[in-house]
């Protein structure tokens, strides 16, 4: 009886200790490719964006510098967890996507005749969206949206918020039925500006180092897969 | 009887709906919750914790030879703001005004121009006393003129203010005529400081010094 309960000790102590060590290593592995990724965006002179979701941060990011920082509110997601990585910004889509102005070349006699506007038509943070989504390789969708305060805004939010909580579980059961990737992750930004510095700054082809801590959770068939 | 039908709909919704989430949510637990795991050829040894954080010191000791010591500059262009900074504190904070993100076409031509500052990492490659702009073609098509064969019809004296610093591809950080524009998106892509800010940034920085735009 004594070396019973002497054996289950040592094996109840040996597991406690063995689970942080594995989340632990697991954590260093996935530290250690985003390092890896990082090094190699630095040499490019180009920024990117580093998301640690565990502690609800975006940062922005140039040769290692942190030029910019924005809180996330919260997060919701849908089909596979995204895993620690490096991914590359192929599309950010926008439902009103701020639109340039074309200048007119207007001579200076007729310049002379117009009466001049104190308000310049130019691309400022206040004409970007504050709800949009960034499309990556692989079926990953990042969607960001922020607080609106005017009631047809939150009402089109709302509608929307309604759509997704069909479509998204929807596209979940199709997504796993065909095996295929997918992936939809839900930010909400602290203030609308915010999300908008997000989409001023975001540009097509940038690197998102995204870090998230996942609990891991392989089963034995897919072990038996995966070593066959 | 109108009654008892709305309940039943709102009930076949509401089903569907639950029915839908848990749905979604079941497979999220068991089919996504299976990650994909890389593969590792069975009999190699498992890298340890200890060899692990060895490796991403590493990593971090060649990231930091990119970081920029000493002073640099950032530069926020939707919030038109320049920094100073050293060792990665500000302190400096300039309102300037960046690129106005207008388009200009040259009217029957093939040229277009996007009026953007540059983003990214960029040095300080030229330090100018009383620059002197040579206007660019699309400076001459914007005001409905046609660009001169002329170079000496190109030069301008007095935009560009008292101190300008050069960071490529014809970009600068200078001085400006219209400051009560400053803090707005105006400019052909440059960066404006207003004069006495301008003279400080210019006499605290060097050529070399790091500019990083977003």
């Amino acid at each position: 009886m004594g070396k019973r309960v002497i054996l289950g000790t040592i094996l109840a102590a040996a597991t406690l200790w063995a689970a942080p060590q594995t989340e632990d290593r697991r954590v260093l592995i996935d530290q250690g490719r985003l390092l890896e990724a990082e090094t190699a965006i630095v040499k490019t002179n180009q920024s990117y964006f580093f998301v640690d979701l565990s502690a609800r941060r975006i940062e922005l990011r140039i040769q290692g510098v942190v030029l910019k920082t924005w809180n996330v509110a919260e997060y919701t997601q849908w089909g596979r967890p995204l895993p620690s990585g490096s991914f590359k910004l192929v599309k950010k889509e926008a439902l009103r996507t701020p639109r340039r102005t074309n200048i007119t070349p207007v001579a200076d006699k007729e310049k002379q005749d117009k009466p001049k506007s104190s308000d310049p038509e130019v691309l400022e943070l206040k004409d970007m969206p504050g709800r949009f989504s960034f499309e990556f390789e692989n079926g990953i969708t990042i969607r960001f949206k922020s607080p609106a305060k005017k009631i047809f805004p939150r009402l089109g939010y709302f509608l929307g918020s309604i759509g997704r909580a069909i479509y998204l579980p929807l596209k979940t059961i199709w997504a796993a039925v065909r095996h295929a990737d997918f992936t939809d992750i839900q930010i909400t930004a602290q203030r609308e500006s915010d999300a908008q510095g997000i989409y001023w700054t975001a540009q097509e082809g940038m690197s998102v180092l995204v870090f998230r801590k996942i609990n891991y959770r392989v089963s034995l068939k897919a072990r038996r897969r995966f070593l066959s | 009887m109108k009654k008892k039908t709305f309940i039943l709909a709102a009930a076949v919704v509401a089903g569907v709906f639950a029915l839908l989430e848990l749905g979604g949510l079941a497979l999220e637990i068991f089919v996504y919750s299976k990650p994909k795991v890389e593969a590792v050829a069975s009999g190699v040894r498992e890298i340890t914790a200890a060899e692990l954080n060895r490796r991403n010191k590493s990593f971090r000791s060649r990231l930091s030879v990119y970081k920029p010591f000493g002073l640099y500059i950032v530069v926020d262009t939707a919030g038109n703001r320049l920094y100073l900074n050293k060792g990665g504190t500000v302190f400096r904070e300039v309102v300037v005004s960046c690129g106005s993100g207008d388009v200009l076409d040259e009217p029957g031509g093939t040229r277009s121009w996007t009026f953007d500052t540059p983003r990214g990492g960029f040095a300080v490659q030229a330090k100018l006393v009383n620059p002197t702009w040579i206007k660019p073609d699309w400076a001459f098509i914007e005001e409905g003129e046609r660009p001169p064969a002329d170079y000496n019809s190109r030069i301008d004296n007095d935009s560009l203010g008292e101190y300008a610093l050069g960071f490529g591809d014809g970009f600068f950080i200078h001085g400006t005529l219209y400051t009560r524009l400053l803090g707005r998106n105006v400019t052909h892509g440059c960066i404006r400081v207003g004069d006495q800010d301008l003279k400080f940034v210019f006499e605290s920085v060097g050529i070399g010094t790091r500019i990083f735009i977003y």
